[in-house]
């Protein structure tokens, strides 16, 4: 008795086998693996701009504090030298610098601080390299968050 | 790839080899695909959930033990998945949990088994009768069954996908037998 | 049959060839305009420093005629501004004026009938200026190290 209730447990198990291997395969399942690879892809991407965004704030971080500085170094500066003074003969004597151009055009040009400038000119060059480069990769960090929320669950 | 075990295509990719995990892939993702349906019902789920279950394994490659089979860490990584899934849609859980206690109480309340007539393998609908009786199995024993036979697990890595004791999932799978025995069989039986 | 395609070929090959024309040309002109520009930055530039210096050695050598005092003198900065002033009156001897600017120099302006002075809104005669006046000058140097005002205002006290 025993001996044959085991073997018909055996010819269940192979007939269940068999019912669950007859499983329909849904059509979608050939598209599977590739998306799970896509996924997975895209998965890499985001981790990769993860990190380069931390270097992107730093960098952001450093350029802004620069360029704060190179502003606060060109208002100091350009309140030290005459050039300030000079420009302001544009807004209150316009007429006289228009006739005495080559003269005036001399006199700022001997008193810009040049140095100052430079860096303050730097900074802003910087700042919009960086910035563009953030807001790029901002883009393509909010287009990949949105692919993966739109698959997910 | 195809001639590579699991742990040494694991190896593979944390050494920098893309087509080794492309190998894993496809090797498991039909297996995990037909897994995670015994959780839920729908195809569009099941494959969201294979999907997260592969991204949760890429992304702890890592920390996978070599001495361990991948296919078995695979699995309890689409179970754990499986849950989550089913706890954020509020599926009652608990309610299969009800289902499989009133299936061991009636089972206890059997009569000795007779077996059943052979003739009944090869009947004219049997496989439609059967295919009827594992849909209708409750999700746990629908769960350790397809483990059992259509995955090939031995019951230590079945117990160890759904972290339930051995003697569980023995006694589980026991009673998921007998139960489609009894649905089986004949009435006048 | 045979010819009908041959000019549209042609087509093709011209116009690619246009557009590598068109950008090497673009390219060529951009580095021209680069070269042009730098050129003429630095041409200011070493215009500028050379009035500079030539200025500052005018005015080391006509310091003794300037400032009555026997020896020449050297200026507190390397290069003094030769086409402006802005400090504060430290002289008034009829039409020259000593001003000291803002890096401590001494320098002699020198105001003709062409001298434009103003105040505020109003005209000023030379004889309005007075000893430490804040004032800014617009001029032109000559060989005695003095600048010729073109324009000076006199700025408010503050």
């Amino acid at each position: 008795m025993n001996d044959s209730l085991i073997q018909q447990e055996k010819m269940l198990e192979m007939a269940v086998n068999k019912s669950l291997s007859r499983q329909p395969v849904p059509l979608s399942l050939e598209n599977l693996f590739h998306k799970i690879l896509s996924r997975i892809a895209a998965e890499a991407e985001l981790k990769k701009l993860k990190a380069k965004l931390w270097v992107i704030s730093a960098a952001l971080a450093v350029t802004l504090g620069v360029l704060v500085l190179a502003l606060a170094a060109s208002f100091a500066a350009f309140s030290k030298t005459p050039s300030f003074q000079f420009l302001r003969l544009i807004f209150t004597d316009f007429k006289v610098v228009a006739d005495n151009w080559q003269d005036y055009g001399f006199s700022i040009l001997e008193t810009l601080p040049l140095g100052v400038l430079a860096f303050l000119l730097s900074s802003i060059l910087a700042s919009f390299i960086v910035f563009d480069f953030a807001a790029r990769q901002l883009g393509n960090f909010r287009k990949l968050l949105n692919a993966q929320h739109h698959g997910k669950f | 790839m195809q001639g590579f075990t699991d742990a040494e295509l694991v190896k593979k990719y944390l050494g920098g080899e893309q087509l080794a995990l492309e190998e894993l892939v496809r090797r498991y993702f039909k297996q995990v695909f037909f897994f995670a349906k015994t959780f839920v019902k729908q195809d569009q789920e099941a494959e969201d959930i294979t999907q997260e279950a592969f991204v949760k394994a890429w992304k702890n490659l890592k920390k996978f033990d070599a001495e361990k089979k991948f296919k078995t860490w695979i699995f309890q990584i689409t179970k754990n998945t499986c849950i989550d899934y089913l706890r954020k849609n509020k599926n009652m859980l608990s309610a299969e949990s009800l289902e499989e206690q009133q299936m061991a109480l009636s089972l206890e309340q059997m009569q000795d088994q007779e077996p059943l007539p052979e003739q009944l393998f090869d009947s004219q609908g049997f496989e439609t009768q059967l295919e009827e009786i594992l849909t209708g199995l409750p999700q746990s024993y629908r769960q350790t069954v397809t483990l059992r036979l259509q995955q090939d697990l031995s019951f230590a890595e079945i117990a160890e996908i759904l972290n339930q004791p051995l003697n569980t999932v023995k006694s589980r799978y026991r009673r998921a037998l007998l139960d489609i025995r009894q649905r089986l069989a004949p009435k006048n039986q | 049959m045979e010819n009908s395609n041959r000019p549209e070929k042609n087509i093709d090959t011209s116009e690619s060839l246009n557009q590598a024309h068109s950008k090497t040309f673009k390219w060529i002109v951009f580095g021209l305009a680069q070269f042009i520009i730098l050129i003429a930055v630095f041409s200011l530039g070493a215009k500028v420093g050379f009035h500079q210096a030539h200025f500052t050695e005018s005015w080391e050598r006509g310091y003794p005629a300037n400032f009555g005092l026997p020896v020449r003198h050297s200026p507190q900065s390397p290069f003094l501004n030769a086409h402006g002033v802005f400090g504060s009156i430290l002289n008034v001897n009829g039409n020259n004026l000593t001003i000291k600017d803002s890096d401590n120099n001494e320098k002699p302006v020198v105001i003709d009938a062409g001298t434009s002075i103003r105040k505020n809104f109003t005209d000023l005669k030379p004889a309005d200026l007075k000893v430490n006046d804040s004032i800014i000058v617009i001029g032109e140097p000559n060989e005695q190290g003095q600048i010729l005002a073109k324009f000076i205002r006199v700025l408010n006290a503050q």
